[in-house]
């Protein structure tokens, strides 16, 4: 488990140290969310116009001027359907490439291979990404669907949650139900990346044989696939909240240039983490692959 | 007086009800009418459950369970009357049958199949001055709560479950003038009026309640066996308009005395005592403050709360005692209804339900927010008897605006918190901070999509819903902010963030045009207004003028003129008497809204003078040429303009480069105002409303600007947005 937890603290140190595919991941997000943040920043830049003390201008200072700018604030749905789209492709091409990296050998590190391996992965990565949403919509359904507003009704005459007898009951099923959901979620995706894996190892075409076979890795070794996958996802939460302080800092007080400039670089920051601890858990996830073959 | 006796099973409860009136008129009593509003919810054609169906009301969920329809059925009703009190009836006694004449009106709707009031018309008119005592027995169906009444399991909630008066009042000249009975139908959007009286209330429990019964008013009997099995109460109160009363086998009841004098004792209490003594020349005694018995009835659950329903009360007993006149009753009771049973924030004579949740932050007003709003009621409502169908914000918006002061007086303010699930986050999600509808789910709450092909085809949401998954898209440690709310402000947020304009504010409350024009008009809007009024009155006639008016009013029922007179009295010889008394009916009859912005603000050097001069032969061209910086000189101007209906002068604020501020009043009734500086150093900022007395206006994001912006504090916004964005859209880029 030790070692486990080393490979995804190893390969995410090395992905860190590949800073050009980072950087062209970070340029990518940015683009991405461009059309989200520009009419925020032009709403937020009129707004600051017409504020005397402009730099002061936060939650703190005026919160009741920040409610009633909010409404300004808007976009249409459409826009917001495809920058989540191209957030959603971006994963796909992302994971394609630190997936080829990570299980092959004969790969080496650097953006064009890295890109490479997105552009020949992604619609088999595509498809399995699909198989996978349907895993985690069926769960969804089972979990707050039908059948469990079925057993809500047979354990207390109705579907709503407020018929339990006491709010310890209601939180206690409230989380339940999360734990439940978060963990078929975290085994749907963890089957489909250990597929992944499989698919470039084995070069098929096939998603579905390959979350076949992503499933029974899962279920021979799910402790070990457990931990390498929790391994970077904690260093991941362990990283982004160390930032959260970088950026409350940077957050408060009068605004700088200085603090302008380093609320940028801790959201570059974030993103990094975010694509490091990626190449991490499939670095871990590779040597259990690799184990279990 | 009643007597009640619950079923075992707690469903059904069989009552004796004996009611004495005299006829206080000037005119003979031809008819009683008398509320039983729980037949609001007899079945889905009765105008509570209807109105529900159609999507008026609090509830959102439009399906009734078959537990959940409730009855109240009048078995017997009997005037009894002493011959001294009917001479026209000569015998001594009588006992006439009323119930064969007896029919259901509606008077709101007309709707034939609603049972919520019932006409009974007297054999005889009682005489002005007489008085006539009636027998009553009925019947109670008692439903799984719908709207604060009823059981949940073995919990119990009665409120408005006695066949109750309505209110003999006089008519307006509008409504045909003379004396006649107010008693409006029960309706989903609203709440209750009733006559002051004494109440003298038994009741008979199953055994499993013993100890865990609280109730309006005192227990001056009880717990006593009345049975096997069975154990009884009596309450008495006098000058009350209802009577309510909960048991509930698990309540952890705790209780505290409330020492007047020691309350006084406090330093922030003795000062504000000597401010409103001088403001409203008042005597000491007529501060003083009564000591008061608190019952709390918590669930196990809460039970570690009690230290904060306590302060919340004593604080609220103590501030609103000094602003309004001491609470008149020795008791108070406050219930933490259970789990599930819809019975929270509700106010009862004398007895109050709070709302609360296990675990609150120590940094929210949860469960301290509901607690001083329900006990606020107990003056605009309670002793202030105000006609809660007809004029819902003389309650309900004076309370809020009490709640907001008293909770800044006693606690200063909470903060922005979240409720994941069932989970509380300190903080809010950065670009939906603000009340406004927590608006931003349409720009980076991208939550809204979640995601929109498969909310779409799918039928449900993919992710909502669930708190782990929420808190891992969200991840509120980066993306949430953590500020304080201050109170008054909070409740300005919820006027802005409602439609201010869609309806007027004073109306029946069942003619609003929906939910959310009721809690706009009834909460919100007079909330916001009364804290505008007290900027623009100012200290100490604002002191004076609530002060009056809730002295005056206690234990009456006032209508919105017997404030405004107050008001108008009030404010005689203020430097905006004419504009403040013009608006008032602006605010509280119309529904435009209150909107003045700064459209522009320029500053130009003027040129030297330049071209030809002269002319003929004298003609000269000056060369134009370039002032020295001391002779700069600039053509300033600031453009104002309204962008809502009523119309209230505004005072605008400038300074210009190393000037004093000045100020000058625009009376507000043009659409837009030029405030020209012809001549002069630089303009740098111009603001209006300068000192933010008018709370009502709903948009202080343009009540300033300035003439160099400055990029820095949006650059950090916009960087923040750029964070929230990410961190939203990783969760689509993790789905894979």
């Amino acid at each position: 488990m030790i070692a486990l937890a080393s490979k995804a603290l190893l390969g995410t140190v090395r992905a860190a140290c590949l800073w050009r595919i980072w950087g062209l991941l970070l340029l990518s997000q940015l683009a991405i969310a461009l059309p989200v943040v520009l009419p925020a920043g032009r709403a937020f830049r009129e707004a600051s116009n017409h504020r005397i003390e402009s730099p002061h201008f936060s939650l703190a200072t005026d919160f009741a001027a920040w409610s009633d700018l909010l409404p300004r604030l808007a976009l249409l749905e459409p826009v917001l359907a495809a920058v989540a789209f191209a957030a959603f492709a971006l994963g796909i091409a992302s994971s394609a490439g630190w997936a080829a990296l990570a299980a092959r050998g004969d790969l080496r590190p650097t953006a064009a291979a890295f890109c490479s391996a997105a552009g020949e992965y992604f619609f088999r990565f595509l498809r399995l990404a699909m198989i996978s949403l349907i895993a985690i919509a069926a769960l969804r359904w089972l979990l707050y669907g039908s059948p469990s507003e079925a057993l809500l009704r047979a354990w207390c005459g109705s579907e709503e949650l407020t018929e339990l007898s006491s709010e310890p009951v209601a939180r206690a099923f409230v989380r339940s139900r999360s734990t439940l959901f978060v963990v078929g979620t975290a085994a749907a995706v963890l089957a489909s990346d250990l597929g992944r894996l499989h698919l470039i190892r084995a070069g098929s075409h096939s998603a579905l044989a390959a979350i076949a076979v992503g499933v029974r890795r899962l279920m021979r070794s799910p402790l070990r696939c457990g931990t390498a996958a929790a391994a970077a996802f904690a260093l991941e939460i362990a990283l982004l909240y160390v930032i959260s302080f970088w950026v409350s800092a940077a957050s408060s007080g009068d605004a700088t240039q200085l603090n302008v400039a380093s609320l940028f670089v801790a959201t570059l920051a974030v993103g990094v983490i975010r694509e490091t601890t990626r190449a991490g858990r499939f670095a871990a996830l590779a040597a259990v692959s690799e184990d279990g073959r | 007086m009643v007597r009640a006796r619950l079923a075992d099973d707690g469903r059904s409860l069989h009552g004796s009800e004996r009611i004495e009136l005299r006829n206080t008129t000037p005119q003979p009593l031809r008819e009683l009418q008398l509320h039983l509003y729980w037949n609001g919810w007899k079945s889905n054609q009765a105008t509570w459950l209807a109105e529900q169906s159609r999507g008026l009301g609090r509830r959102k969920d439009r399906k009734v369970r078959n537990d959940s329809y409730a009855a109240i059925d009048v078995t017997r009703l009997v005037l009894s009357v002493r011959g001294s009190d009917l001479g026209a009836l000569a015998p001594e006694t009588v006992a006439l049958d009323l119930l064969p004449s007896a029919a259901f009106i509606a008077p709101d709707d007309g709707n034939p199949a609603d049972e919520s009031v019932l006409r009974v018309p007297l054999p005889q008119p009682i005489a002005p001055g007489m008085a006539a005592g009636f027998d009553l027995e009925f019947e109670l169906v008692v439903p799984r709560i719908v709207a604060r009444a009823g059981r949940k399991d073995d919990f119990l909630l009665f409120a408005h479950w006695l066949p109750q008066l309505g209110v003999l009042e006089e008519r307006t000249p509008a409504a045909g003038g003379g004396f006649g009975w107010n008693t409006h139908q029960f309706h989903a959007n609203g709440e209750f009026f009733g006559e002051y009286a004494s109440y003298d209330v038994t009741l008979d429990l199953p055994e499993k309640y013993e100890g865990r019964v609280g109730a309006t008013g005192s227990c001056v009997e009880g717990p006593a066996k009345s049975g096997p099995g069975r154990v009884r109460y009596r309450f008495t109160q006098d000058d009350v308009h209802n009577f309510a009363w909960t048991a509930d086998p698990g309540y952890v009841v705790v209780r505290r005395r409330f020492e007047a004098q020691r309350a006084l004792s406090d330093p922030r209490l003795a000062a504000e005592r000597l401010r409103v003594k001088a403001a409203a020349a008042l005597s000491d005694a007529a501060l003083e403050l009564r000591d008061v018995e608190v019952t709390l009835l918590l669930q196990p659950e809460h039970a570690d709360q009690a230290d904060r329903h306590f302060r919340a009360v004593f604080e609220s007993l103590s501030w609103m005692g000094i602003w309004f006149g001491a609470y008149p009753y020795p008791t108070l009771t406050v219930v933490d209804p259970r789990w599930g049973s819809g019975a929270s924030g509700m106010e009862y004579p004398t007895l109050i339900t709070a709302g609360s949740r296990v675990d609150p932050s120590s940094r929210e007003f949860t469960p301290e927010g509901v607690t001083v709003h329900e006990f606020c009621h107990q003056y605009f409502y309670g002793l202030i008897g105000s006609n809660e169908f007809e004029h819902a914000w003389l309650d309900e918006g004076f309370t809020t605006y009490c709640t907001a002061r008293v909770l800044e007086a006693a606690y200063g303010h909470d903060w922005l918190g979240t409720t994941i699930g069932v989970d509380r986050v300190e903080g809010r999600p950065l670009l939906s901070a603000a009340p406004a509808e927590y608006g931003l789910e349409r720009l980076l709450g991208l939550q809204a999509l979640a995601p929109p092909s498969l909310r779409d085809t799918a039928g449900f949401p993919l992710f909502a819903d669930d708190p782990a998954i929420l808190w891992y898209r969200d991840l509120p440690f980066l993306t949430y902010i953590a500020g304080p709310r201050p109170p008054v402000e909070a409740q300005r947020a919820g006027f802005v963030s409602g439609k201010p304009s869609d309806d007027r504010l004073n109306r029946c409350s069942f003619e609003y045009r929906d939910g959310g024009a009721y809690r706009e008009n009834a909460y919100y809007k007079p909330a916001t207004a009364l804290h505008t009024l007290q900027r623009l009155i100012g200290e100490p006639a604002w002191t004076r003028l609530l002060r009056e008016y809730a002295v005056s009013q206690r234990f009456r029922h006032p209508r919105p003129n017997d404030f405004f007179e107050v008001v108008r009295k009030h404010i005689r010889g203020h430097e905006l008497e004419k504009e403040i008394a013009e608006l008032l009916p602006q605010i509280f009859e119309g529904s435009g809204v209150l909107q003045y912005g700064i459209a522009s603000v320029k500053s130009r050097e003027e040129l030297l003078p330049a071209g030809y001069t002269g002319h003929g032969g004298n003609r000269r061209l000056l060369a134009a040429a370039e002032p020295s910086q001391a002779t700069k000189n600039y053509y300033s101007e600031i453009l104002l303009e309204r962008a809502g209906e009523v119309i209230f002068p505004v005072d605008l604020e400038w300074k210009l480069e190393g000037e004093s501020p000045r100020r000058e009043r625009w009376d507000g009734k043009e659409r837009w105002w030029r405030k020209v500086i012809p001549s002069g150093r630089k303009l740098e900022w111009a603001r209006i409303d300068p000192d933010r007395k008018l709370l009502l206006d709903v948009d202080w994001s343009k009540q300033e600007a300035t003439v160099e912006g400055d990029g820095r504090a949006s650059a950090r916004w916009t960087v923040r947005a750029l964070l929230a964005a990410q961190t939203q859209l990783q969760l689509f880029g993790a789905l894979r």
